[in-house]
């Protein structure tokens, strides 16, 4: 150990004078190098000594160079030739960021800018119709990319399922697989002495409440993988649980799934609260969209069943039946047809778009006011969804989103 | 239970012809029916509490009284039956909606609701001193809520009261789209659609024919250099005349109208105009004189004699008329109010007037209203007549009358 932090030392000696990053990478590589282990330091702990590690009681520690093999030598020069290209290529764009950023700021008149000011000062001066937004001009400070090796020193990869492509994803799969086969044998073993079956306290089951963990999580353990792989997982977890005697590996194979506490209620942080106007009646505003159209609901608790859209009465905006049945619908399931008032504004997009979005917006506001059964009858029939479905683009060289020209021989 | 049964066998009996698809005089059976169900809660086969000894008022939707002038406010909601000679003259093409008519066609009976404006017009009607200028009542409300259906109503009265009615069924169809136009030889800058006028006067003379015979010209006419007609020649004369030269079809119409002004106080005629949606007397017609400009209605022929009888200088008569946002241009349809459709010109012309509302059902209405279509058997879904059923109905009609015969007919 404390080699390494001589290491540590002569390292920060030698580079006393470049950014901290790259000393800790070169500390890094020296370590693999030696094949000693990597310095407990931290940044801090390498910044605050100037690049001098020293004892517990000020001294500085005695250096003791333990030289890299000769063979290992050109590996590590390329690998600081490569950082240190990097680094050229990131205090070139360092520096063109601050002259830039200086331009700006001289046009603007400020003399510092927030990135709120930037961007809203670029958008001024650069407009731009692009539909993507990375494709429209940005203002940025650039970022660098810390450089991974997955080769060993010595050459070869450093996971030995390197070559699967997806080392980690198979090292997990293989992990289960292996208990898997663990526990069908001890499940053979307790057949030859006669025992069939555990206790039904024991045994794990599938509808204990627990998921296996979603592809986000999954994918943050495991790196990106396909939902194809993703539900090849799902379903040998889901053999291993069903085993009768995957008990044995409980706290191991649950750390692949989740569990999530029903009583608590869900987090919905704008769920709507209940207001009293001038006339001392309740209501409840919510707000909804579908495609571009968005609305805003206001309900009255205490009402006759009247409804109007944008001033006027629901008959006279929505003609078509089949809009004003979008509205009904959760009235209707909650059971307060009769006894609510509604004032919906709705603006952009077409009747049924809006209607759809009024919708959502009604359930929505109905939650504050109706029991918890009705509030997930709402949500069993839909009605807080939000359609994500949007317009699909029209393509260059075809008529619509998907209809060709007719085809010509010629 | 000889009630119970008989109802029994009279709802069997409707059934039954219902499925072969014969006429059969439903009035009778369904007031008798009514009848049944009515006594059914009165009964006193039982012995009873206080309370049900308390007169109870029936959920009755019909009205046996007929006569629009015997109708009072205990009417109001319910419906009744319009005799068949007059539903023949005044409820058809014209005067309502054909959805509406079509619907008096499966219900096989014409009959509306009793409503408020209307049995209002009537009242005033009836106090009205007919040798004092004419009284104008406007009736105005959102689309669907009965303003022809209102008009048709008081007109059943008028008939009983023996009126001559001059009913201007939709002025937009004069100008709108018309079949030629003519150039009149009696006026200058006038213009005259014959086709529409022909078919007016037959309407005016089927609508009046015993009423037209009293009416004598008090004015020569010069037709041509040759042709010239009298003073004192009979009006029925002048419109066979007409009938056989179509040319002087629009002028003759114009004549009626200036003799019906004059002698209606004299010979003691009582005279009722309605016209459905005036506002269309007021705009733009559809023919274009320069880039740019359209000719303006109020050169038409017969949008100018129609106009006289809306004027305040002559007695013995009522005007009736309805403000329509269908009636006004596409870019003027943002309110229902008179003075919005009218304009500065139109209200001008109008006042004063008597402004009526027709409005959306009201609760007793609007139950009034499902009764009777379950009566009918509009509404004969499960469903559709429970409890929740109905809530839903009232919820997407809006009590809207058009929107809950709409609603009514998908359960």
């Amino acid at each position: 150990m404390a080699a390494t932090r001589e290491v540590a030392l002569l390292v920060g000696q030698i580079h006393k004078h470049k950014p901290l990053i790259r000393c800790s990478l070169i500390i890094q590589k020296y370590c693999m190098c030696t094949g000693s282990q990597q310095p407990q330091l931290t940044h801090r702990e390498v910044q605050r000594s100037g690049g001098i590690v020293t004892n517990k009681y000020g001294e500085p520690l005695a250096v003791e160079l333990v030289l890299p093999k000769p063979s290992l030598k050109n590996y590590c020069a390329d690998f600081e030739e490569e950082l240190k290209q990097h680094e050229i290529k990131y205090a070139h764009q360092l520096a063109q960021y601050k002259k830039a950023r200086g331009h700006l700021q001289n046009i603007i008149g400020l003399k510092q800018m927030s990135t709120l000011n930037r961007n809203r000062s670029l958008k001024n001066l650069f407009p731009s119709g692009l539909f993507e937004p990375k494709a429209r001009p940005m203002f940025r400070k650039p970022f660098l990319k810390p450089i991974r090796s997955s080769v060993r020193t010595d050459g070869r990869p450093s996971h030995y399922l390197f070559y699967t492509s997806k080392p980690r994803y198979y090292e997990v799969m293989n992990a289960i697989a292996l208990k898997l086969e663990h526990i069908q044998r001890y499940e053979e073993f307790m057949v030859s002495q006669g025992i069939s079956k555990p206790s039904s306290e024991a045994m794990m089951s599938w509808a204990d409440g627990g998921r296996p963990m979603t592809l986000k999580t999954f994918q943050k353990k495991c790196g990106h993988i396909s939902t194809q792989d993703y539900l090849r997982f799902v379903l040998l977890l889901q053999k291993t649980v069903v085993q009768p005697y995957s008990y044995i590996h409980r706290d191991w194979i649950n750390q692949f799934r989740r569990f999530f506490d029903r009583t608590r209620p869900p987090k919905d942080k704008k769920e709507p609260k209940i207001h009293v106007d001038e006339k001392g009646r309740q209501y409840s505003v919510a707000e909804g969209k579908k495609k571009t159209s968005l609305a805003r609901v206001k309900l009255f608790v205490k009402g006759t069943g009247e409804v109007t859209v944008n001033g006027k009465p629901m008959v006279a905006y929505f003609p078509k039946a089949l809009d004003r049945e979008q509205l009904l619908s959760p009235l209707d399931v909650t059971k307060k047809l009769t006894t609510t008032d509604v004032e919906a504004e709705a603006i952009l997009g077409g009747h049924r778009s809006q209607a759809r979005a009024i919708r959502i917006a009604l359930s929505k506001c109905l939650t504050v006011f109706v029991s918890e059964e009705e509030r997930e009858m709402l949500r069993l029939a839909g009605l807080f969804k939000r359609d994500s479905r949007i317009r699909e683009r029209k393509k260059p060289g075809q008529k619509k989103a998907r209809k060709k020209h007719t085809w010509k021989r010629r | 239970m000889a009630a119970s049964m008989l109802k029994n066998m009279i709802v069997g009996q409707n059934n039954i012809f219902r499925v072969i698809g014969y006429s059969f005089p439903h009035k009778k059976v369904c007031l008798n029916h009514y009848r049944c169900c009515t006594s059914i809660v009165h009964g006193n086969d039982n012995v009873r509490t206080e309370q049900d000894v308390k007169p109870r008022r029936p959920r009755v939707c019909r009205t046996t009284v007929s006569s629009p002038a015997h109708q009072t406010k205990d009417q109001i909601g319910q419906f009744y039956t319009v005799p068949e000679p007059i539903a023949k003259k005044v409820f058809t093409r014209g005067w309502l909606n054909p959805k509406l008519l079509q619907l008096f066609d499966t219900f096989n009976e014409t009959s509306i609701m009793v409503r408020k404006p209307a049995l209002e017009i009537i009242d005033l009607m009836k106090s009205a001193n007919y040798k004092d200028p004419v009284i104008k009542y406007v009736i105005y409300g959102p689309q669907g809520t009965g303003k022809s259906t209102t008009l048709a109503h008081v007109a059943h009265y008028a008939l009983e009261e023996d009126f001559m009615i001059i009913h201007v069924p939709w002025p937009k169809h004069i100008y709108q789209f018309p079949a030629t136009y003519q150039e009149s030889t009696y006026k200058e800058d006038r213009h005259d659609t014959l086709v529409e006028s022909l078919k007016w006067m037959n309407s005016f003379r089927k609508l009046n024919q015993h009423h037209l015979e009293k009416l004598k010209t008090t004015k020569k006419c010069v037709w041509t250099k040759k042709d010239s007609s009298l003073e004192g020649t009979p009006i029925t004369d002048l419109i066979e005349m007409g009938l056989d030269r179509e040319k002087h079809i629009p002028d003759i119409v114009g004549m009626i109208i200036r003799e019906v002004k004059k002698q209606a106080a004299d010979l003691g005629l009582k005279v009722l105009v309605v016209v459905d949606g005036v506002n269309s007397l007021f705009q733009e017609t559809t023919v274009k004189v320069a880039p740019g400009e359209f000719r303006p209605s109020s050169q038409i022929g017969l949008v100018q004699h129609f106009m006289k009888l809306l004027q305040n200088d002559w007695a013995g008569g009522a005007v009736l008329l309805t403000v329509d946002r269908n009636a006004s241009k596409d870019d003027k349809r943002e309110s229902d109010l008179p003075k919005y459709l009218l304009g500065k010109e139109g209200f001008a012309v109008l006042d004063p007037f008597i402004p009526f509302q027709t409005e959306l059902y009201s609760e007793e209405e609007f139950h009034s209203c499902i009764e009777y279509f379950k009566e009918r058997r509009w509404l004969q879904g499960e469903k559709g007549q429970t409890q929740r059923g109905i809530q839903q109905i009232r919820f997407l009609s809006g009590r809207n009358p058009y929107f809950v015969e709409r609603a009514c007919s998908a359960w």
